[in-house]
């Protein structure tokens, strides 16, 4: 047993030796800190065909514990955002978004990645670019990194490519990267009906697929809204599987009064994309049908 | 005996779904009287919301690490906030929920030096670090804003603005829902946006 003296000034030392480390803190809470993800743009070829597309990534890679968001971040959080930096003729077509990981805490739910992701956009070459001529296609990109925390990243990428007037080889350093990431893109499906209809409190998605959709299961899909604030996150979505149909019904979030005319989102099957057991996302960009009766309420509240 | 059986079944039911109603949402309903609460300042005063009836009272969910906070500090619009709406009578409370150890946890002393840096003019900032008040009210993010009218109920619930972001330059471009719901409000008027999504860094409650 120590002398209370002792251990007062043990107590009273630990103390003030903490408020610096508790005001470092807040010092530290102004951007720019030290970052803990790094950007790079990747082209998936090594050479520009005059008037073809090709595919570019941001990459992005993350320290352990750290992750970026999806295109909706869910509860918390906020979309990585790429603004291109292109040469007179270059068009960039929208970002493409790998299926995202959920995030968990006690109260939030949020969409987004860890370690590395790789985000495609499409670059059109204009026809008028001549062989021998170099090519920088840039871009700023900015996100928001968090692990309990949360930081502001922001960096300008570049690749430089040289026009060839063959068609391009792909660069054998991203073949892997580029084929994973595909993957995990959501796909059409030729063949599969949807329908998504709302009411005053739920949105119910219908998705009946053909007979033949090998390893295709119901059990366990889950729907990803593109759309920020669409759906209530803490409340679980039910999903009702039936043979070559399945039914996914979600709450509405009470901040988001006005339905959208159209639902966007991913379902996220658990199996029987081209990696059969792997998880693969379906894309869905249907009309949302208003039910008449929850129209009536909309007018009246 | 039959009659009997359909009360207590009924009243099973009810509480049945009134437990269902309070495990899936916070008791702070848009259009219903506000819980009740009752936290210090970081002078160490108690604040009641009961004792502000007659008078407007804003809450903002408030970590100063948060970059999303950071936006409408460093802009200098939350300051601004809160200095019009404190001149016309309105209360504003900043609440910190943050627990220990977590990010934008305050001590009383610590609070006080990071309001008078940001030069921030909240009626009180007040400290809340077992996040009681925080998930009362189902506070998600930072910042996250309440407004309860002068008759004491819950008139707004959602984010700051429309610009779901973290860059001060989008700060003009947005729709402030808050402003809007106090300009009506002050003009006698019901608030028309009273439930928004709001945006920012989860409350950093504790484990």
């Amino acid at each position: 047993m120590k002398p209370f003296g002792t251990r007062l000034f043990g107590l009273v030392f630990l103390f003030l030796s903490l408020v610096p480390w508790v005001f470092g803190q807040k010092q530290k809470s102004e951007p720019p800190g030290e970052l803990h993800v790094r950007a790079d743009l990747l082209a998936e070829v090594t050479s520009i065909q005059p008037g073809t597309e090709f595919s570019v990534a941001v990459r992005l890679q993350m320290d352990e514990g750290w992750h970026t968001y999806w295109r909706n971040p869910g509860d918390s959080g906020m979309p990585t955002k790429i603004t291109w930096d292109l040469p007179p003729g270059f068009v960039a077509g929208k970002t493409m978004w790998p299926a995202p990981e959920k995030f968990q805490t006690s109260h939030l739910l949020s969409f987004g990645y860890t370690d590395e992701v790789f985000l495609l956009t499409a670059i059109k070459a204009p026809k008028s670019l001549k062989s021998g001529d170099r090519v920088r296609i840039a871009a700023r990109v900015e996100w928001l990194e968090c692990r309990e925390e949360c930081l502001p990243g922001q960096a300008d990428v570049a690749v430089v490519l040289p026009v060839l007037e063959v068609p391009p080889a792909l660069d054998d350093r991203w073949r892997q990267g580029f084929a994973e990431t595909r993957k995990r893109l959501p796909q059409r499906r030729p063949g599969w009906a949807v329908r998504a209809l709302a009411d005053r409190t739920h949105i119910r998605i219908h998705v009946r697929f053909p007979s033949g959709s090998a390893g295709v299961r119901g059990s366990g899909v889950e729907f990803f809204p593109h759309t920020e604030g669409l759906v209530d996150l803490s409340e679980p979505q039910k999903v009702i599987a039936g043979r070559g149909e399945v039914t996914i019904r979600i709450k509405r979030s009470e901040g988001f009064r006005t339905l959208p005319p159209w639902l966007e989102g991913i379902l996220v099957f658990p199996s029987g994309g081209d990696a059969r057991e792997s998880p693969w996302a379906f894309l869905v960009d249907v009309p949302l049908e208003h039910q008449v009766n929850s129209l009536e309420k909309e007018v009246g509240s | 005996m039959k009659r009997f059986f359909g009360i207590i079944m009924g009243v099973c039911l009810g509480m049945v779904v009134v437990g269902f109603v309070s495990a899936s949402s916070s008791e702070a309903v848009v259009g219903k009287t506000a819980p009740d609460f009752a936290l210090p300042d970081s002078h160490g005063k108690t604040h009641r919301l009961s004792d502000c009836a007659g008078k407007i009272v804003v809450l903002e969910w408030l970590n100063h690490g948060c970059p999303f906070v950071g936006k409408h500090y460093r802009s200098g619009n939350m300051q601004e906030l809160q200095k019009t709406y404190t001149g016309k009578g309105i209360i504003w409370f900043s609440v910190i929920s943050s627990a220990p150890g977590k990010q934008g946890y305050c001590t009383p002393e610590q609070a006080n030096t990071i309001t008078e840096e940001k030069h921030a003019a909240p009626t009180a900032v007040l400290l809340d670090p077992e996040g009681t008040v925080g998930k009362l009210y189902g506070a998600k993010t930072t910042p996250h804003m309440f407004i309860i009218d002068k008759q004491g109920i819950l008139v707004y619930n959602g984010a700051i603005d429309d610009i779901r972001s973290t860059n001060v330059e989008d700060i003009p471009k947005a729709k402030n829902y808050v402003r809007m719901a106090l300009d009506e409000l002050l003009a006698g008027k019901d608030v028309t946006v009273t439930t928004t999504q709001p945006y920012g860094c989860s409350v950093k409650y504790k484990d």
